[in-house]
């Protein structure tokens, strides 16, 4: 029972430090690797509270990255179902951070199926 | 009584044994489903007996065997301190770097007895019509005479080493300077040409305004403001500096390689001489071109090495997008290299 006590403990004290982090430039790289590792298992497990953990997690490095690129991870998903990514970001967040997220999916969104230059046509 | 915990103790010791010892042995890979998968009253089916694999045999795992690292690691960090030689630790980067230049051990400096490579001389070797560095210590003077600074003069002691062994450095770091001056050369004259100048500057000026899909400016953005659209954006840089004649075709960033390769832009990552993969070591005004990673390579993305350490598109930022995304991979440093060294 202690040695269960003290796991328990001990692994809630080194999450708890994983995640108090501080986000930098520097570690932006393994934040957004960690949110594409996340939203792989959207693949396969069309979740709610994943993707809400993704959107939170993803909107965390707005202030280092203002263009969310970590977005790119949930594109897939907001590709195929619009309405549930819609639908979990307003519960999420307000208004205005909603729609920055959900403007910023649709940007990508279009960047993936017009090309980086939708002026050219093939 | 005796006689009886006796048996009582024998009997638990052969069942737990015949159940449950199996599982703290070490079971081979290859007999395992056996042991796993049988009852434990099932008669070992017979057979010729099982001859242990050579390498199974062999595997003896020592714990201490893993520490062997660590504890070297402390005990050289440990003699570094002891040895008071700080200084060691302060130029790491620096010795690192020379070392690329096969120089380091020509120039460090011998405690007691100072080299006779104190002067160097450099000469710049041309081999394919390509300019290369290379460094050539040659002696010059004899060693009593090499050492001009001023402590060593006024000690009148020219086996100072706390004096000499800086200033080796110093020397060194400076010849370092030269050589990848020399090496990057022709890199310089591309990034200093007025066609890259027009490009940075039409990057700038271009990230500030917001264009629609048929290119045509409906107003004004933040530079930071990614739009999607980094290829079209590039495009009208190149096409300002004179790179294009027309406005180039291509959707996607990622295949825009062999337009680049078709006005003469030569890839640094596959380069004979300039390996250069990492977009900070790239000159300013080069092409960087990705894939997506993962699954589909497109869209990909483009962006100029910009002035200031910054990069360019539709948006500016002082990272490179392999920096701020993990599905982005690099596939190409384009420049145009002169065409009398091409």
């Amino acid at each position: 029972m202690k040695i269960l006590l003290m796991t328990i403990l001990i692994s809630t004290g080194l999450f708890a430090k994983e995640s108090d982090q501080p986000l930098t430039k520097e570690t932006l790289k393994a934040h957004y690797q960690n949110i594409d590792m996340k939203a792989q298992k959207l693949k396969t497990v069309p979740d709610d509270e994943l993707l809400a953990d993704i959107l939170v997690e993803c909107y965390k490095a707005k202030k280092i990255d203002v263009n969310l690129f970590c977005l790119d991870s949930v594109k897939e998903f907001y590709m195929h179902f619009p309405q549930t990514v819609t639908r979990v970001s307003e519960s999420q967040f307000d208004k205005k951070d909603s729609e920055f997220i959900l403007r910023r999916l649709e940007i990508l969104r279009e960047e993936t199926i017009l090309g980086n230059d939708p002026s050219v046509e093939n | 009584m005796i006689y009886l915990r006796s048996l009582f103790i024998l009997l638990t010791c052969l069942i737990s044994g015949r159940s449950f010892a199996q599982n703290l042995m070490p079971t081979p890979i290859s007999v395992a489903p056996f042991y796993f998968n049988a009852s434990p009253m099932m008669v070992p089916p017979m057979g010729p007996q099982y001859q242990m694999p050579q390498y199974w045999q062999q595997q003896s795992y020592n714990p201490w065997q893993s520490l062997v690292p660590a504890f070297t690691d402390f005990a050289n960090t440990l003699a570094d301190d002891l040895s008071s030689r700080n200084d060691y630790r302060l130029y790491q980067e620096d010795r690192e770097r020379r070392s690329r230049y096969a120089v380091d051990s020509d120039f460090l400096y011998e405690r007691g007895s100072r080299s006779d490579r104190s002067r160097f001389t450099y000469s710049r070797s041309t081999s394919g019509g390509r300019s290369t560095a290379r460094a050539t210590p040659t002696p010059t003077v004899s060693p009593s005479q090499t050492d001009q600074c001023e402590e060593c003069l006024s000690n009148g002691s020219n086996t100072n080493s706390d004096v000499i062994a800086p200033q080796t450095r110093d020397i060194a770091s400076v010849v370092e300077e030269i050589s990848t001056n020399v090496l990057a050369d022709t890199l310089r004259q591309y990034q200093e040409s007025d066609q890259v100048r027009t490009m940075v500057r039409s990057i700038r000026e271009g990230s500030l305004k917001r264009r629609d899909r048929r290119r045509n400016i409906v107003g004004s953005k933040d530079s930071s403001e990614s739009l999607g659209r980094c290829l079209m954006y590039v495009k009208f840089a190149m096409l300002e500096a004179g790179y294009f004649g027309n406005y180039p075709g291509g959707m996607y960033a990622s295949d825009f390689s062999p337009a680049l390769e078709s006005r003469g832009f030569q890839n640094l990552m596959s380069h004979d001489e300039y390996n250069i993969t990492d977009p900070e070591d790239a000159p300013v005004g080069s092409i960087i071109v990705y894939e997506n990673t993962p699954g589909s390579t497109r869209p990909g993305h483009i962006e100029v090495k910009l002035d200031n350490g910054e990069y360019g598109s539709d948006y500016i930022d002082d990272e490179a997008r392999s920096e701020t995304s993990s599905n982005r991979k690099i596939i190409g440093i384009y420049v145009k290299l002169p065409e009398s060294k091409s």
